[in-house]
């Protein structure tokens, strides 16, 4: 028929899914790693939105959080140092139609992938960038990564960290064509869950970087936070992070921020006494890269055969 | 060009090859919702799916959004003008290369935004409680029951995630399987099987219009059960827990419809059902009282004159007289001393009264609860006597005398009930009730009694009613009998689609207006696919004493459908390979886009409301019933790719161009015909003024051009433009297409709004009186203000003078006025800062200076406040008494970190959320449950107090647990 869809509402899969579909093997990571949280979280968003295992990647690179594609029963892969971020963005190249998820860590990403990080961000295609920042390498065991706070004392370090440590907020608001950016505290597992959901939910790059700790090397990096929860400033909007009201009773201190106000979200991002979480900033209608990448992609062999000796006839003296 | 033209109208003719491949992408149950489809199309490993899965892999994800294609630049020598033109008048000419293949319905585009209205989701099958059942009880969707039991199942404690992400699959079996029945049914009445009227039995009972819901859902359940076999087995074991839980919070008595030609007689009987039985009853309880007394009276009267000797000896049989002398025995017997026997002409009365009484009470045990006067096959109704489908040539005209039939024998009984009442009373008085009763007819009964008559009901089609049996139709509204017409429709515009009517020339006779033009007949017209408003005017109409016409629009029967639904496979939830459901999609389109079209627009006229038309007539239950047409709001993207609404309104064309019947009046234009000075006003706003002017100026300039037809029909009764109509359709890519559309589908489509303009009017909608009324009371209004105003403008020119004077007096003469005396005038802005020191004395609350004072304190309270729910947040979840006594974890803080888990994995344990809870306090240590709770990276976990015999409770435990706690 013409153009008339096969089903009007009913989508009737052949199968479902509880948490253990999403389970693959146990965790290597430390007792007290946030890392465990996060991967949670996502197996509970999976089992939410009943996600076909078979349609769901996970792309990492390397470092304690990129371990997370190991733990997750869907298709994975565990790239190169820095490369998360390329090999996501093949994928979504030609496969728009599967869950993406990229887990990275401060290191990863915002050290020998930066690159890699600021393009896939203007490229903004479909898919959830996870950072799993914990100031530290800690698979290597304890040397200063672009987040370790001044001061800071390390392997590297041992006089303490000489430089003011990089924001990836800031830094990803100032990222042409950024469409999503959103901070997170691992401590508090429905907000973790929540700013998953809505990254999952949008269409474009959703970065989202989570503070956790490293129970060996940056074990009290947040004690005083925790302690104190005047310190952790929750962002609210309609159009943000929906968060239960009895999650959000836990956070003092509470703003109302919209998340198209680029100027506003970069001024509470380069907040250096709080920490600041929620939805800093979201751009629907900005551009996708994949809409172009997926050009040509029902062509059969003959065509595609066809079409390069076309390409390669105009060379032809 | 001719050439080109018809090239490619060749290449798309049916047959060829790209109408096989289009055929392939219709909607068919076994490739589309066939547990083995998506078995086929599961990938087997990213990136490495190949053959047919390929197609499903690479699908976009979710629904690209609708978008207009990029500007081609038009072909010179192809006069696109005059072809889209001749096509638009003659319904010729030479094909469109960009036309799908014939038959192929269009799918138009504000259909699109309609999907996303609740109301027009699909909503059956419908759950019909039991008639004898709860008086409250009213007929539900079933999606909205087993929702309800999900949420009862969830309040039991039970998990139900599975359920809530899966109840469309239960929801599409339970359907399936529901309407797996009716298209048994209809198979067997194909076969011949129900062309006679059925038999009584319970062989029929099995193959319902309607399905018992109790066995419906048991076998719905087990088949969505089995339909994830593929799963994991903690999934499967998960979802038949979930299900066990839900089982016992479903309905079990009722009965399920489904959505069917024939459900508005399903809907129709169960209201009767549940109207009139209780009358019914309530009659033959009073015939079998008054029978019983009769008979009482009758039998003594009948030992009385057997108390003479001829009986007495008869009686006592041979023997008797050689023993007894029956002579003197009659002379003894008590009934010869005082009472006399009845005079023979009221025992006969009597006894006639019985007799007719007792007939009733015979038959009442076999009368079917109504009567249908059918013409073709017999109904699929279930359980019906034999005699209660009356199979005719010409039913409404056999309608009247079959109803004098019946009502001649009810009268008899009624007749005899009142008679007997007298005569028990002994108050029958011959002179008088002898007369009285030969004169007794139906128009005599009461209400109730009417109510008790099984009623009788015309089964037709709309198309005969139109034509060949309206002066029949006319004669039994206008009988005053309460006969009921039951007309079902599935094609409005019948005789367009059948080629009979010109529609340039002529108009559509609308039946809902006929019937209403009887003006004491109810009128229902419905649409099956407005279950909710159907069922309340059918239990109206059930109610109703007068002829009643119910017009209900339902989809093509199934089996005979030429659309692309009947590709749908057999459904049959027997067979492996059996789909959930019956794809309804289509049919559900086709009536919603009538119903919004006004082509089935919905009313109820009761003329036991009263005597106006407004209490008369209801126009509610149509979308947007105080606008022309349903405007709903499109988003797609434009050429550039920046995204852009379209107000799209839905006319019958839109219900036309789904209906391949009507697809001969489009033809799909190229884009490089568009006209480009209206794409861009049709682009933004179908409804744009600023697009008609342009269009009306190209108009006038002789100029042909393009108009969305919802513009079309609302300028054409004021000035009716010259521009082509055409309808926004969606191709196979969500591309944005025009359809141009034949003259005569333009006057369809101004014909129903029309009709539906006048159907406003009388409902009070948009007024023509009252807007008149309106207008001129306006004018009255600003008449008199004004008048008004001239007078208070000269009472404060002339108080303006006298206070003026009084002040230049005053400041003359040195005489101070008192504050407040006549010269403090509202427009003496002085006296304004004498009283403004007073004020704040007062009123401090409105004081500007103080208000952030006032602010600040008010601030500071809740400050207050927060330090004390600080506190109360140091121990979340319980309190301190709770956490005194046991150890206790708030779960929903767990971070998952495996810390608790792994130093003691019997005293914690990870919930279905894979997040920590106590398992067992008795199986670890307080020591353990303190470093769990120091270790713990959430803070989380909290310890309590130590059991009396726990060793490693020293005091240093203690203390560090206390210390958590703080």
């Amino acid at each position: 028929m013409y153009g008339l869809k096969k089903d009007w509402e009913v989508e009737t899969p052949s199968r479902a899914y509880v948490l253990d579909d999403y389970c693959a093997a146990e965790p290597r990571w430390c007792p007290g790693c946030g890392d465990h949280s996060v991967l949670s979280a996502v197996q509970r968003l999976a089992r939410e939105r009943q996600m076909p295992p078979e349609q769901t990647v996970v792309v990492s690179g390397i470092g304690c959080s990129s371990r997370f594609p190991h733990y997750m029963k869907t298709y994975g892969f565990h790239g190169l140092h820095g490369r998360a971020l390329p090999v996501a963005c093949g994928v979504r190249s030609r496969r728009p139609d599967l869950n993406l998820f990229v887990v990275t860590g401060d290191g990863d990403c915002c050290a020998i992938g930066m690159g890699h990080w600021v393009h896939a961000m203007r490229y903004n295609m479909d898919m959830t960038i996870l950072l799993l920042d914990n100031h530290i390498y800690g698979l290597t065991k304890k040397q200063t990564s672009p987040t370790t706070g001044k001061g800071s004392v390390s392997n590297t370090h041992p006089q303490g960290s000489f430089f003011v440590p990089l924001n990836p907020i800031t830094l990803a608001l100032g990222i042409s064509n950024v469409s999503f950016v959103a901070q997170t505290v691992d401590w508090n597992p429905p907000h973790v869950y929540a700013t998953i959901q809505a990254a999952n939910d949008h269409q474009g790059t959703s970065f989202v970087r989570i503070f956790q700790r490293c129970p060996h090397f940056t074990r009290d990096i947040f004690a005083e936070a925790q302690k104190d929860p005047s310190q952790v400033l929750l962002m609210t909007h309609e159009d943000g992070i929906q968060l239960a009201p009895e999650a959000a009773k836990l956070f003092k201190n509470q703003t109302q921020h919209d998340p198209s106000d680029l100027q506003e979200a970069r001024e509470i991002a380069a907040h250096e006494e709080l920490f600041p979480i929620g939805l800093f900033y979201r751009n629907p209608k900005a551009e996708r890269y994949e809409n172009a990448s997926v050009q040509g992609m029902g062509m059969s062999p003959e065509e595609k055969l066809t079409a390069l000796e076309q390409a390669l006839d105009r060379f032809t003296i | 060009m001719k050439d080109r033209l018809l090239q490619t109208v060749s290449q798309e003719a049916p047959g060829a090859e790209s109408g096989e491949e289009s055929r392939e992408d219709a909607p068919s149950a076994e490739t589309a919702d066939s547990p083995e489809a998506d078995q086929a199309s599961a990938p087997t490993a990213a990136g490495h799916a190949g053959g047919q899965a390929q197609e499903r892999v690479f699908a976009p994800r979710g629904e690209a959004k609708p978008h207009l294609p990029a500007a081609e630049p038009a072909d010179q020598e192809v006069k696109w003008a005059d072809v889209i033109r001749e096509f638009h008048v003659s319904g010729q000419g030479p094909g469109m290369p960009d036309d799908p293949p014939a038959g192929e319905p269009l799918w138009p585009a504000a259909l699109e935004a309609l999907e996303a209205e609740d109301e027009a989701h699909y909503s059956f099958p419908y759950l019909l409680p039991p008639p004898s059942g709860d008086e409250e009880a009213l007929p539900r969707p079933l999606r909205e029951v087993v929702t309800e039991a999900i949420e009862a199942s969830r309040q039991e404690g039970n998990d139900t995630s599975l359920l809530e992400a899966h109840v469309d699959k239960l929801l599409h079996w339970a359907d399936g399987i529901t309407s797996a029945g009716l298209r048994k049914q209809a198979a067997r009445a194909d076969e011949g099987e129900a062309s006679q009227p059925p038999e009584v039995g319970a062989a029929e009972a099995s193959t319902t219009p309607s399905a018992p819901v109790a066995a419906v859902l048991e076998s719905a359940l087990e088949r969505f059960v089995a339909s994830f076999a593929e799963s994991s087995q903690a999934a499967r074991d998960e979802l038949s827990h979930e299900v066990d839980g839900l089982r016992t919070h479903l309905p079990r008595e009722g009965a399920l419809v489904a959505f069917h030609p024939q459900a508005p007689l399903v809907l129709y009987a169960w209201s009767l059902a549940r109207g009139r039985r209780q009358a019914a009853l309530n009659l033959t309880r009073e015939v079998r009282r008054l029978a019983a007394d009769l008979e009482g009276r009758l039998e003594s009267d009948a030992q009385l004159q057997g108390g003479d000797a001829g009986h007495l000896s008869q009686s006592m049989g041979e023997q008797g007289d050689a023993l007894v002398d029956a002579a003197a025995l009659s002379s003894l017997l008590p009934g010869k001393r005082g009472s006399k026997p009845l005079d023979e002409q009221r025992r006969k009365r009597m006894q006639k009264a019985l007799d007719a009484l007792k007939v009733h009470l015979q038959a009442s045990l076999n009368e079917p609860p109504f009567y249908i006067l059918h013409r073709g096959a017999a109904p699929l109704l279930p359980g019906l006597q034999a005699d209660a489908l009356q199979r005719h040539e010409e039913p409404l005209e056999s309608a009247l005398n079959f109803f004098d039939d019946l009502v001649k024998r009810r009268v008899r009984v009624l007749r005899a009930m009142r008679i007997a009442a007298l005569e028990i009373e002994g108050r029958y008085r011959p002179e008088l009730h002898d007369a009285v009763f030969a004169r007794f007819q139906w128009q005599s009964c009461s209400e109730d009694e009417l109510r008790a008559l099984p009623p009788v009901v015309v089964l037709e089609s709309a198309q005969r009613l139109s034509g060949r049996a309206m002066s029949a139709l006319s004669q039994v509204l206008g009988s005053s009998r309460p006969l009921h017409v039951l007309a079902l429709n599935n094609d409005p515009l019948t005789r367009l689609s059948g080629g009979g009517l010109d529609l340039s020339t002529g108009y559509l006779p609308d039946l809902g207006y006929l019937a209403m033009a009887h003006r004491e007949a109810f009128v229902l017209q419905g649409t099956l696919v407005r279950p909710g408003h159907l069922l309340e005017g059918l239990n109206k109409l059930c109610e109703s004493l007068e002829p009643a016409l119910a017009l209900v629009w339902v989809p093509e029967d199934i089996q005979a459908s030429s659309g692309p639904s009947s590709a749908a496979g057999d459904g049959s939830p027997s067979g492996p390979s059996s789909s959930p459901s019956p794809s309804h999609d289509w049919t559900w389109r086709l009536g919603w886009s009538a119903h919004a079209g006004r082509a089935a627009a919905c009313f109820t006229y009761s003329p036991a409301n009263g005597l106006s038309w407004a209490q008369r007539f209801d126009l509610q239950g149509n979308p947007q019933s105080e606008a022309l047409c349903p405007t709903y709001r499109l988003s797609y993207e434009d050429a550039g790719g920046q995204e852009q609404a379209l107000e799209a309104a839905v006319t019958f064309a839109h219900a036309a161009a789904l209906n391949p019947n009507y697809r001969a009046h489009f033809r799909i234009i190229p884009r490089e015909a568009w006209d480009e000075s209206i794409e861009t006003s049709g682009g933004d706003s179908a409804t744009s003024s600023q697009g008609g002017a342009e269009a009306a100026k190209k108009s006038r300039l002789g100029r042909p051009t393009q108009m969305d037809i919802a513009r079309y029909i609302d300028e054409f009764d004021q000035t009716p433009p010259a521009a082509i109509p055409f309808l926004w359709v969606l191709d196979e890519n969500n591309t944005l297409q025009r359809a141009v559309m034949t003259r005569e589908m333009a006057a369809a489509c101004r014909d129903r709004k029309r009709s539906w303009r006048l159907l406003q009017e009388l409902a009070g909608v948009n007024n023509e009186y009252v807007r008149r009324a309106e207008e001129k009371l306006r004018r009255e209004l600003e008449e008199r203000l004004k008048s008004e105003q001239d007078v208070l403008l000269e009472e404060a020119r002339k108080q303006g003078a006298a206070d003026a004077i009084d002040r230049l007096v005053g400041i003359l003469t040195g005489v101070e006025l008192a504050p407040g005396g006549d010269l403090a005038a509202p427009s003496l802005a002085g006296e304004t800062p004498a009283r403004a020191p007073v004020e704040p004395e007062s009123d401090t609350g409105t004081v500007p200076g103080d208000a952030p004072a006032q602010s600040d304190g008010a601030g500071q309270a809740p400050t207050g406040q927060e330090g004390t729910s600080n506190g109360e947040a140091a121990t979340p979840g319980g309190g301190p008494a709770a956490a005194a006594e046991e150890p206790y974890i708030d779960t929903i803080l767990c971070t998952t970190c495996n810390d608790c888990i792994q130093l003691n994995p019997l005293l914690f344990r990870y919930n279905s959320d894979k997040q920590a809870e106590i398992a067992d306090p008795s199986a670890g240590t307080f020591a353990q449950l303190v470093q769990a709770a120091e270790s713990c990276p959430a803070h989380c976990i909290h310890p309590g107090t130590p059991r009396p015999d726990d060793e490693t409770a020293t005091s240093e435990m203690v203390a560090r647990a206390q210390a958590l706690e703080s």
